[in-house]
């Protein structure tokens, strides 16, 4: 069954303003990562003159399985018309009573036999039964209300499968949207799947019928421009940027902090792919020979490891420093978000290795202004990003001395930055809103001549 | 609201910490039936502990407290594996065939006796039929759980704790 949450669609007269269908699995209110690009691209269209359809999953899914956040539910553009098609996700499934006697005496091994059978209808485990049902939902929106562009933004990949069927039955065209990538483990950047793979052969077939293919990132996207060199020309970078409703203030205009002790802070998840420890010897090596950190502190806010408890590993590296500074001052609620930064005088973005990983924080952490010192690897695609900041501090490696360096330089920066270059900093961190990463490719494809046969 | 937690891995303070914290919601009765003793003492987590086991019982105290690994994972997406306290992945040797086989029966043993203990054991047996809700905490509990969920006047049996928590957020 379709349901729709239309705000107000279904009463307005029918207009001329080109139609979006957007397939996106993890809508609001799902609570996670990849929402707010979601959220934020069915806006920005709706914004700029689109009427935007939504096809995404049920409520229902969200509430039983990934847990929500009913406050983003509450940004979706009242323009926006959401379609919801249920989602039959049963290896989550937590109720016992639905469970058949096989999967209760044999849960491991029902779970196998299950991921086989949603690879049938789509090579994804999980997501591939959801194939018929945005499809046929989006024949019907179709019929409703003729879709002039559909975007789909994966993962899911499914998501493409909507895009595809009306790309091929009605010539709609279509976008493509990665978050993340198919073929390539955006950690290790090695290839996922076999050349000869369904998901690489869905991959080249979906390439080769849409508009634009849009990455997160610029090593991403090239590395899918090597793949694919026919294709190359409609492959774009679109960034992810930050939301200036959700992320932290600027920083603005500070008094001068003087000689007085110097606040370091990172916020986000310190996973055992972070370079902790690193980043500790070089603090306390620098506490130890730089006079610019004299009394300095610096302060981890987040979650240490995946889970709620902290990493006991992680928690020791950090209480070892502790009498250099180190503090771990555990996570940090979106409400406090503000109050938190506004404690810090430089921040640190401690990231794993990865050229292929772009980590949200790094938007989050333009958006204060404030200086930046980079402690991962300069090859880490957080790097193209930060490149031209007019208070960033990166370093060429992860010696002690090297990381040192960087930090006291930061340290001497938050004392002696001019205004001008706190005007900078900010200007430059603007520039990364995601509203203005999404406009140039949303304009080119209102520009774009758009052929789409009648609906049948 | 009373609620029992069916589990039969050897539980640490900080695993039931973050199950209690799935949970979610300080006004809980809570029950655990567990196949051996907590490592630690829980008494302000769970006030009432019924192991099925008697031998590990009496053991169990003597038992250092380990370094574990919580259930409560902040990722947005649950865990696709059937056990929501496993531990997270790590670099180990790769096992044999021949080991799963052996673990599988092992485990499967184990489902089968946590079950027949638990429904010959009046105390344990009132815990998780006169609960409000029951929660399976592994894997080798499921078995258990879903034949108390076949009762016609059986209370509602979820699978893991952070599901569980939602149920309770939900209501």
């Amino acid at each position: 069954m379709m349901t729709h949450a239309s705000r107000g669609r279904a009463a307005t007269p029918p207009d001329h303003r080109p139609h979006l269908l957007y397939v996106a699995w993890g809508f609001p209110p799902c609570r996670g990562g990849g929402v707010y690009r979601v959220l934020a691209t069915a806006n920005r269209f709706a914004r700029l003159g689109w009427r935007v359809t939504v096809l995404t999953v049920e409520r229902d899914t969200f509430v039983r399985f990934t847990g929500t956040d009913p406050t983003l539910e509450e940004r979706i553009d009242p323009a926006v018309e959401v379609v919801r098609v249920p989602f039959a996700w049963p290896i989550h499934e937590p109720d016992l009573r639905q469970w058949s006697r096989f999967r209760a005496r044999f849960p491991r091994l029902w779970a196998k036999l299950r991921a086989r059978r949603d690879a049938v209808p789509f090579p994804e485990v999980g997501y591939g039964p959801w194939r018929p049902v945005i499809e046929a939902a989006a024949e019907r929106i179709h019929a409703a209300d003729p879709v002039d562009l559909v975007l789909a933004t994966a993962n899911p990949h499914v998501a493409f499968t909507a895009a595809w069927r009306l790309h091929q039955k009605h010539g709609v065209p279509y976008v493509m949207d990665y978050r993340d990538a198919w073929l390539l483990d955006v950690f290790s950047g090695e290839r996922l799947h076999s050349e000869r793979s369904r998901a690489a052969r869905w991959e080249r077939r979906l390439v080769a019928g849409a508009r634009e293919v849009w990455f997160v990132n610029d090593p991403i996207r090239d590395w899918h421009r090597r793949l694919y060199p026919a294709h190359a020309a409609k492959m774009h970078t679109v960034a992810n940027g930050f939301d200036p409703e959700l992320a932290p203030a600027p920083t603005g205009e500070r008094a001068p902090l003087g000689e007085g002790p110097v606040v370091f802070g990172y916020v986000g998840t310190v996973t055992p792919r972070v370079p902790l420890a690193e980043f500790v010897r070089g603090w306390q090596h620098g506490r130890a020979t730089e006079a610019a950190l004299a009394g300095a502190e610096a302060r981890i806010h987040g979650y240490l490891g995946f889970y709620g408890q902290p990493r006991p590993d992680l928690l020791a590296t950090i209480e070892a420093a502790a009498a250099d500074g180190v503090s771990y001052r555990g996570p940090v609620g979106k409400a406090d978000i503000a109050a938190t930064y506004a404690q810090f005088d430089v921040l640190l973005l401690i990231l794993g290795a990865g050229r292929y990983v772009t980590s949200g924080k790094v938007f989050e952490y333009l958006a204060t202004g404030l200086p930046v010192v980079s402690v991962h690897e300069p090859g880490n695609a957080a790097t193209e990003v930060l490149r031209g900041h007019p208070l960033w501090f990166p370093v060429a490696d992860l010696e002690p001395g090297t990381v040192a360096a960087a930090l006291a330089a930061a340290a001497d920066a938050a004392r002696s930055a001019t205004p001008e270059q706190h005007a900078q900093a900010r200007a430059f961190g603007a520039g990364y809103r995601r509203d203005l990463q999404l406009d140039p490719r949303i304009e080119a494809l209102r520009g774009a001549p758009v052929t789409v046969k009648a609906a049948p | 609201m009373k609620v029992t937690l069916l589990g039969t891995a050897t539980l640490g303070r900080a695993q039931l910490a973050a199950v209690v914290k799935d949970l979610g919601r300080d006004d809980l009765e809570l029950t655990l039936v567990s196949w051996s003793a907590p490592l630690d003492p829980v008494d302000d987590l769970v006030p009432q502990v019924v192991v099925l086991n008697g031998r590990a019982a009496t053991a169990a105290a003597a038992v250092p407290p380990a370094a574990v690994p919580p259930a409560a994972a902040p990722s947005a997406v649950p865990d696709a594996s059937p056990n929501p306290v496993a531990a997270p992945a790590t670099a180990r040797r790769p096992v044999s065939r021949l080991r799963k086989l052996v673990r599988q029966v092992k485990a499967a043993r184990l489902a089968a006796q946590y079950w027949s203990r638990l429904r010959s054991h009046p105390e344990a047996l009132a815990a998780a039929t006169g609960a409000d809700l029951v929660v399976v905490l592994d894997s080798r509990a499921v078995r258990a759980g879903w034949q108390l969920a076949r009762r016609p006047s059986a209370p509602r049996v979820l699978n893991g704790a952070a599901a569980a928590g939602r149920e309770l957020t939900a209501r």
